[in-house]
């Protein structure tokens, strides 16, 4: 396995697994068609959307650009309704390298995006992920995030959203279905936020999408701001699993980061396979798995998860 | 500012992470039990009790893990009725963050509750009270999960072919919504070195009405 230690700290050796998902899938409906070039109007989508009022969603077949990404990016969280600290941009070299290499897509950070566009509109009206990042092959989230919860910064004042945590955040075990449901589309995700890859509540949080593979953390991470491209032009001689935990165990300061990779499979052997080879940049190639039960997983444990405390009761995790 | 202060003044911010790591702490509130409480995760106490209680009817598809478990009904369908009981009293999960500057950390709220649950099918196998955690993010919308391996569930006796396995209720509510339940077969675990393998197979699933 390739891994870059970057550091005189010790380079545990990943960590990897195989398990499997409940066997019930629910079918494609389709999506909306993804149009690369959105105008920074068509691109917001704040409380003037309407799109997840009308019903219009899964009523397209047509499936986006095989290259195709949304990248949602919460950088300042001062100040518009959704207080925290705030973070480093570590998505606009990503887009770069992707725009270089022939991808379509949109990158909408801060008052651009909210939490509705990672919700799927099948689980509550008001999502909107089927047009968003659910219409594209790789949906790439940054900003803050806990266990089973993704953090915005900016607030949904909109008068559908009547409570306040669907105004600042999105949860995966009750409102995202990546690669399922609406849309459907997603076969990668990376999330740049704390905890949300916490192995302890997989099965229960990010293991109810469908996205073939999603990249995360087990810690609270602090990230370099050109990590997330770095990951990206490792992936070109490397798979993705082995780029992701090289660029992203490196952290700014004292300490390792935590990342985890989990690939979804028809049996035991594909998901090992796929997890094992697959690579960002031939997207194309990675099957779509909706419906799918198994699970690969590989981490590096540089610890530092205590802040990814308190684990929910509801938790169903990778060694459950 | 310029380039080298914006890049100092991240620089510091990011060092200061590590001196300080970021952490959700539990700000103490007392039990909940009057449903006009107003809840840290919006709406009432009340709001949220109405998106649980109540009986509700639907149907259970039993679906094929004789593979796997043996105890279990045969592949089909029935009627089924899930009561759930108005809990005593109920916990606030009130989360502020402390320090990590530069760290990405949500801290969430939630409201938690324990729930007397009964679950009835009409053809006879399933016929169980348990105990089950109720988690609420919004008061409109609950995860409810317990282990029941060990349970009395009527006439379904639970006997996995790894030993190790655990049976899991799982019942998800969205207020004026259908409510999806199911019962869940996780197996497996760590084998060593980093390494595990395992499975979590639907046996019975169901939404209610």
């Amino acid at each position: 396995m390739l891994l870059v230690c970057t550091s005189l700290a010790s380079c545990p050796e990943p960590e990897s697994g195989v398990g499997q998902l409940p066997t019930t899938g629910i079918g494609d409906d389709g999506s909306t068609s993804f149009t690369s070039g959105a105008s920074e109007a068509e691109a917001d989508s704040g409380a003037d959307d309407t799109h997840g009022a009308d019903d219009t969603h899964g009523v397209e077949d047509t499936p986006p650009a095989e290259r195709s990404y949304f990248i949602a990016e919460s950088i300042d969280f001062t100040g518009n309704g959704c207080e925290n600290v705030d973070v480093n941009d570590v998505t606009a070299s990503l887009e770069e390298a992707l725009d270089d290499d022939g991808w379509a897509g949109e990158r909408v950070i801060d008052g651009q995006t909210r939490p509705r566009d990672f919700i799927d509109p099948m689980l509550r009206d008001f999502g909107l992920d089927d047009a968003k990042s659910d219409a594209v092959s790789l949906a790439v989230y940054a900003g803050h995030g806990f266990i089973d919860t993704l953090g915005w910064g900016t607030s949904d004042d909109a008068p559908e959203i009547v409570n306040p945590a669907d105004q600042c955040s999105a949860s995966f075990s009750d409102e995202i279905r990546l690669g399922a449901l609406a849309g459907g589309w997603a076969k990668a995700v990376a999330l740049l936020t704390s905890c949300t890859g916490r192995l302890a509540c997989y099965e229960s949080s990010l293991g109810t999408s469908d996205a073939t593979q999603m990249f995360a953390f087990d810690n609270s991470p602090v990230i370099w701001g050109n990590a997330a491209r770095r990951f990206y032009r490792k992936s070109e001689r490397m798979p993705s699993r082995d780029a992701w935990l090289g660029a992203m165990e490196d952290r700014p300061g004292v300490g390792r980061n935590s990342p985890v990779v989990y690939t979804r499979g028809a049996s035991h052997e594909d998901a090992l396979e796929v997890h094992e080879s697959a690579r960002l940049p031939e997207i194309e190639q990675l099957p779509r798995e909706e419906g799918t039960s198994w699970y690969a997983y590989t981490w590096v444990d540089h610890g530092s998860n205590g802040s990814c405390n308190p684990i929910p009761n509801s938790c169903v995790g990778v060694d459950d | 500012m310029n380039r080298a202060s914006m890049l100092l003044g991240s620089l510091a911010t990011l060092l200061l992470a590590c001196n300080d790591p970021a952490r959700c702490v539990e700000v103490s509130r007392p039990p909940v039990t009057d449903p006009s409480t107003a809840l840290v995760i919006g709406g009432t106490y009340g709001d949220a009790l109405a998106t649980v209680v109540g009986a509700r009817s639907g149907t259970v598809r039993w679906n094929d893990g004789q593979s796997q478990v043996e105890g279990f009904p045969a592949p089909g369908e029935a009627g089924i009725t899930v009561t759930i009981h108005e809990p005593s009293m109920a916990e606030q999960i009130d989360l502020e963050r402390e320090g990590g500057a530069g760290e990405r950390l949500f801290c969430p709220d939630s409201l938690r509750a324990e729930l007397e649950v009964e679950l009835r099918s009409d053809d006879g196998s399933l016929d169980a009270v348990v105990m089950a955690e109720a988690e609420f993010d919004d008061p409109m919308a609950a995860t409810i999960t317990a282990d029941v391996s060990d349970r009395d569930l009527g006439m379904i006796t639970f006997e996995p072919a790894d030993p190790e396995a655990s049976l899991r209720l799982r019942l998800t509510y969205v207020s004026g919504s259908t409510a999806e339940g199911a019962l869940v077969l996780v197996s497996g675990g760590a084998t060593g070195e980093g390494s595990g393998e395992g499975s979590s197979i639907e046996l019975a699933t169901w939404s209610l009405e």
